[in-house]
């Protein structure tokens, strides 16, 4: 592939790809302090494979290369907390203004939610709730029938919403209703 | 609180949690990073492929007699000099991103400019190869304050010494500061810590980034290697290597754009417990 044609596709798919990557990679349980170097270590991917990736599939491969990474870094985090007590992970609020760090404790605790999910149920929802995909794109995503992805949403809102409910003490607009 | 209400609660907590999480952005820092280092990986890639190359046509030689040899040889060497003429306007096209604008700037390679400022590179020796003494960790500016115990880069040189040819020439040339193929083994060999470090391999990370230290005296990434290394040396218990380390790097580097990230990582340092292992 020229130089040139490898250059403006990677730049593309950097600047149309790189906040979903980021975000994804969040959520699928990356730690904080690795997400930038897992974002960096998908791109790093692409750019090693792009000549074995079709064009307009890049996002999926970049999805699909997100998860591994992600699974990964999972693995690495659980195999360090065995070892060692882990950091806190959860973000630290001390020195962020009042909207940032109620911001983080959402995330937080969205989080923690995400993680009771099984991993096929959390992907679909993250992709539908914070990406909002439809489910033809989510099913294409996956690599699955529309009608699985449907199925698949509907479960997971539904269990989201249980969970929900067990964490409503959890709620930062609680009952007070500020 | 009626069931219903409690469902209308979580609703609304719910719809919050995923606004929080889709405000949420990569800095601008990691996003120029990230994008500095695909500018690289591009610009190498070219290079690589050109090797890849090479390594065909070599494959083959051995098989048919001295004159295949002789064009191998003369075509490895009109190929290496156009590889090292892809390095330097590569490098120099990178280098000459403002660090400050880069952000917004497109990646800058371009097959005209790969190719404006080709030839005449010249092609280290042997001997010249041979001759690189291993030198500080990177770049000299922060020393590891606790090596790594014993370990060499020798080991791993060997090892490419003995493959195949094109791997061999990639080898014995000593890649010039700033060139392409210097950015190229740079950021492969960066690469490689930090998918150790990803699969909890922390001192297989740092022995790369040992050998990175020894190959790259004023490497280009040194600051990145400097931030693997402290990231490497927390996650295998040496917290207070990690700090000294992350602490010189600052006082030295003030202004470098990586002094944030390496703030990160020692709260991180510090938040586990001291000098586990």
């Amino acid at each position: 592939m020229p130089a040139q044609e490898s250059s403006a596709r990677v730049e593309a798919v950097f600047v149309e790809n790189y906040d979903f990557v980021w975000r994804l990679l969040r959520r699928f349980g990356v730690p904080t302090s690795e997400v930038d170097d897992a974002a960096q270590q998908v791109f790093m991917t692409f750019v090693r494979r792009i000549t074995a990736v079709e064009y307009g599939k890049e996002r999926t491969f970049l999805y699909g290369t997100a998860l591994k990474v992600a699974a990964n870094s999972r693995r690495s985090a659980s195999r360090r907390a065995k070892s060692v007590p882990p950091p806190r992970e959860s973000t630290d609020t001390s020195t962020l203004p009042d909207g940032l760090t109620e911001a983080a404790r959402l995330r937080d605790l969205l989080d923690e939610i995400l993680a009771q999910l099984s991993d096929d149920l959390r992907r679909v929802l993250v992709l539908a709730e914070i990406e909002q995909y439809r489910v033809e794109e989510i099913a294409l995503l996956e690599g699955i029938p529309t009608g699985t992805a449907a199925s698949r949403l509907r479960r997971a809102r539904q269990q989201f919403r249980e969970l929900l409910v067990r964490y409503g003490h959890r709620n930062p607009f609680g009952a007070d209703g500020s | 609180m009626s069931a219903e209400d409690e469902r209308d609660a979580a609703d609304e907590l719910g719809r919050e949690l995923f606004r929080a999480a889709r405000r949420e952005a990569p800095s601008p820092e990691a996003r120029r990073r990230t994008r500095k280092l695909l500018s690289v990986s591009v610009a190498s890639g070219s290079l690589l492929s050109a090797g890849k190359a090479g390594a065909a046509t070599g494959s083959g030689a051995g098989l048919v007699g001295k004159s295949s040899v002789a064009k191998f040889m003369a075509s490895t060497a009109g190929m290496l000099i156009k590889i090292a003429g892809i390095g330097v306007v590569g490098a120099v096209a990178w280098m000459a991103l403002p660090r400050a604008q880069e952000t917004d700037r497109p990646l800058e390679l371009t097959a005209e400019r790969t190719q404006t400022r080709q030839l005449e590179k010249p092609v280290a020796s042997v001997e010249e190869g041979r001759g690189q003494r291993p030198v500080p960790i990177e770049r000299g500016h922060v020393a590891a304050p606790e090596p790594t115990p014993a370990r060499s880069a020798s080991p791993a040189r060997e090892r490419h010494s003995s493959g195949p040819g094109p791997q061999r020439v990639r080898q014995i040339r000593a890649p010039e500061p700033g060139s392409a193929e210097s950015l190229s083994s740079e950021l492969g060999m960066l690469d490689r810590a930090r998918r150790e470090l990803l699969q909890g391999k922390n001192a297989q990370a740092l022995h790369v980034l040992d050998e990175y230290g020894a190959r790259f005296a004023r490497g280009q990434l040194a600051s990145e290697a400097t931030a693997l290394r402290i990231e490497a040396l927390g996650r295998a218990g040496q917290q207070s290597a990690a700090s000294e380390l992350g602490r010189r790097f600052i006082e030295q580097h003030p202004n470098d754009p990586l002094v944030d990230r390496i703030r990160s990582l020692l709260d991180s340092a510090r938040a586990a417990p001291k000098d586990a292992q």
